[in-house]
Formats: structure tokens, C-alpha cells, sequence
């Protein structure tokens, strides 16, 4: 832009706006944050200050559990979903019968030897519903909450047995659990043979889980898939949380 | 710099070499507003690897898992410590116990003087207190077995063996007890 002034030209000096709007660019670049999709959003961490910085990305084999605690919104008198006052989210809390859905990931392995289609779906993400003490009524209502909120997809009814996602009683919810820790273990044991070890009945594979759990899920339910991943062969689970920069015990 | 008009081929000249910013600065804006509405700042997520402790214990003996599947991991030496942490149905924090050396137990309970719910930070508290009292008998290598109630929420677990882990002098973090393992109670 350029104004004449008489016979002079008086421009505008773009130079310093030009690097504050790079920088900032520059800063929001660096600080963004790319959700991956093994990671799911909706987990509400808990803070920890044992909590270390993740190590830098590798193409390492990890299965990552997310458990998230199933949640909604707080509504107020006016039937309008509660907001915090000083962060203006909405306020949230988890559904009666508590009910965590688990979803298990794990990278797809170019296979060094050829393996079955079976094999390979075992690899697929997996996803079931647990939900404490169920009747067979909670059952239902949280089934219809599930799908009111898309977390049961539309089709689910029809797909076929191996596909559906499962909305199960806690204990059952945790033995299908772990018939998808064992397929995958299989399947690794498949395509990368190197990954294990075999002791005797027992066997050790090289591949870390990562869980990362719901602050509102339970001890019981997040120690027993511990314990399932560890009898799978599944023996470094590195948990995760956001890092709290606080003394421990001051709240 | 000189250059010729597509429609008529006149010469078109300049009076010194210019570089076009406008679209430059449209884009540089453009992705600028992108930044800016979708910048959302999340806590910075870490992670700390975890074990379960096997089924033999230094304080409550943990009942097997009705789950056959679920079997215990290894056996290990015993414990130096084991914190064991009762909660109510709600899930709120109903005491908190340490076993340790031989049979030596230390009780943590809600003062006698409360008449509401002692918010868990009280807990924390003693337990943090305690733990850096016994620190003085044993080292870093020594492991501490966390027995928690099945229906306390993990959030406040997790606050547990925060306690247990580190603790603080002169601002700087130290390592309590790092090597924490996980175990269930049932009550």
C-alpha cells in the first residue's frame, strides 16, 4: 500500500510485521499438537510426578490400551450442560453403571512369513465396552447411550460376530480382553517370531504395552489388564499421565 | 527490471526490483488464523513403567484372581515395604497402612476430631512423612508393593505412588522408594 504525498511516496514498512507473523507462525508450528490415532483424546489422564518425558519416536512394535471412562455432560436447572467458570468447558461425569471402553491398537507388522487373513485381522484395532456390576438392563441403557453418543457404531448390529464392538459385563469384558491381547500375541508370534521367547509354557515378547488410563477408571480393572498382558508375555507396561510439575502428597 | 504485457507486448518497467508480498502475506495470515483457532494446549503427557508385585506379601495376603487366566506374575523375594490403601465403596480413601520390616505397622487414619470426609491430600501427607522416616533403613533398591482397594479410582492411585516414589529436599527431587509394584486387595 503507498500513499502519494505531494511528489514523495510514503510506503508502508512491512519488514517487522512480516517477522512478528513469522514467528508466530514459527511458535504455533513447533507447539501444535497432531492427535495420532493410537492415542485416544478422550482419556483424562492422571497427573503423576514420576511421569517422565516419552522417549523420541522409533518404529518400535508397541500395543497401546487406552481405557477411557465413559462421561457425560453435567446438565444444569435449565436443562443446559454445566460450564466451568474459569475454564468455560463443559462440565462432565461418568455415566451410571460406570462403563470404560477399552480399545486395543497395535502397529500392522510386514510379515516376514506368510500368515493367515485370521492372523492379520487379530492385528485390527479392537474395541469392547466394560460395564460394572450390569444388569441386563444397565446393559441395554447403556447400549442405547453408546449409540446415541456414536461411540457404538450404526451398522454394529449386523456386523458380523468377530467385527462387533461388545458392550459386556466388567468380568466378561476383561476375558475378552484378554482373548485380544492372546490373538495378538499370535499374531506377533507369526509375523515376528524374533520378538519372542520361549521358556518352557511360558513365553516373553519383546514388545511394550502402553496403557493409558482413565483417572476415574478403577484399580481393580486397570491392575487386572495388567496382569493379562503380563500372562500374554506382554511384561513391560509403561503407564501413562500427564507430568505434574508439583510435590508430591501437596494435592 | 523490465517486463512485457501478455495482452499488448509493451514493455512494462520498474523503477527498482520489487518482490510481490501480497499473496505471501495473505497465506502467511491465513495459516496464522488456522494456528490460532485450532491451538489448543495440552498437559504434556509422560509415562514411567510399572510391575505387579506376585502374590506373596508382607502385609495382606492377596486372594487369588477368579480368573484362572489371570495367573500371578513371578515370584520375588518379599517386599521391603508394602503400603496398603483401603477404600470405601464410593471410592473415597478410608486409611492407609505400611507394613514393613519385621511385622512393623503404622496406621494412618482420619483425625478423631473430623466430622466430615478427611480430603485424600491428608493422607498423602502422612504417608509422604512416614515413608521418608523409613527411608533412612533402606536404600533405593529396596521395593515397596502397593496393594490398593479394587474400587479406588486410579487418579488417586496414581497420587499413592507419587508419595511413595519421590520426595523433595531443598526443592530438588529425590527417589524414595522408585520401585513400586502394584498389587490387589480385596476388602
Amino acid at each position: 500500500m503507498a500513499a502519494a504525498v505531494g511528489s514523495e511516496k510514503m510506503e508502508l514498512n512491512l519488514t517487522p510485521l512480516l517477522d512478528v507473523v513469522l514467528q508466530l507462525i514459527m511458535f504455533f508450528m513447533m507447539c501444535v499438537n497432531f492427535v495420532m490415532d493410537q492415542v485416544d483424546p478422550n482419556v483424562l489422564l492422571p497427573s503423576s510426578v514420576s511421569a517422565r518425558e516419552l522417549p523420541p519416536k522409533t518404529d518400535v512394535q508397541v500395543i497401546v490400551i487406552n481405557m477411557e471412562v465413559v462421561r457425560e455432560d453435567i446438565l444444569g436447572p435449565d436443562g443446559k450442560p454445566l460450564r466451568d467458570p474459569t475454564t468455560g468447558r463443559v462440565q462432565r461425569k461418568p455415566i451410571i453403571p460406570r462403563t470404560t471402553k477399552v480399545s486395543i491398537l497395535t502397529y500392522r507388522q510386514r510379515s516376514e512369513g506368510r500368515i493367515s487373513e485370521e492372523e492379520r485381522r487379530n492385528l485390527d484395532p479392537k474395541v469392547v465396552f466394560l460395564v460394572e456390576n450390569a444388569t441386563d438392563e444397565d446393559l441395554k441403557k447403556v447400549t442405547e447411550y453408546l449409540k446415541a453418543i456414536r461411540y457404538l457404531p450404526e451398522d454394529n448390529d449386523q456386523r458380523p460376530e468377530a467385527d462387533k464392538v461388545r458392550v459386556l459385563p466388567e468380568g466378561n469384558g476383561i476375558a475378552a480382553a484378554q482373548r485380544f491381547l492372546a490373538n495378538i500375541a499370535r499374531a506377533i508370534e507369526a509375523t515376528d517370531p524374533k520378538k519372542v521367547t520361549k521358556l518352557g509354557d511360558r513365553r516373553t515378547i519383546d514388545v511394550p504395552v502402553i496403557l493409558r488410563a482413565d483417572t476415574d477408571a478403577l484399580y481393580g480393572t486397570v491392575t487386572h489388564l495388567i496382569a493379562q498382558c503380563n500372562y500374554e508375555g506382554f511384561k513391560k507396561v509403561d503407564l501413562r499421565a500427564t507430568i505434574q510439575q508439583q510435590k508430591p502428597g501437596g494435592g | 527490471m523490465a517486463r512485457r504485457t501478455r495482452a499488448s507486448g509493451e514493455e512494462m518497467t520498474f523503477d527498482s526490483t520489487a518482490v510481490f508480498i501480497t499473496p505471501f502475506l495473505d497465506m502467511a495470515f491465513q495459516i496464522l488464523t488456522f494456528f490460532v483457532f485450532t491451538y489448543n494446549p495440552t498437559a504434556l503427557e509422560g509415562q514411567f513403567t510399572i510391575a505387579l508385585a506376585a502374590g506373596e506379601s508382607g502385609g495382606e495376603q492377596s486372594k487369588p484372581v477368579s480368573d484362572p487366566k489371570v495367573a500371578p506374575v513371578e515370584t520375588r523375594v518379599k517386599p521391603s515395604v508394602s503400603v496398603i490403601a483401603r477404600s470405601r465403596q464410593d471410592g473415597k480413601l478410608e486409611s492407609l497402612e505400611i507394613v514393613h520390616g519385621s511385622g512393623g505397622r503404622i496406621v494412618i487414619k482420619p483425625p478423631a476430631s473430623a466430622e466430615s470426609d478427611v480430603p485424600p491430600e491428608y493422607f498423602l501427607d502422612e504417608l509422604h512423612k512416614r515413608l521418608v522416616e523409613l527411608k533412612k533403613e533402606y536404600t533405593t533398591e529396596d521395593r515397596i508393593v502397593l496393594r490398593c482397594s479394587l474400587r479406588m479410582p486410579w487418579g488417586l492411585c496414581m497420587k499413592i505412588m507419587d508419595a511413595c516414589r519421590r520426595y523433595e529436599v531443598d526443592g530438588k527431587r529425590e527417589d524414595l522408594f522408585p520401585n513400586v509394584e502394584l498389587d490387589l486387595l480385596h476388602n
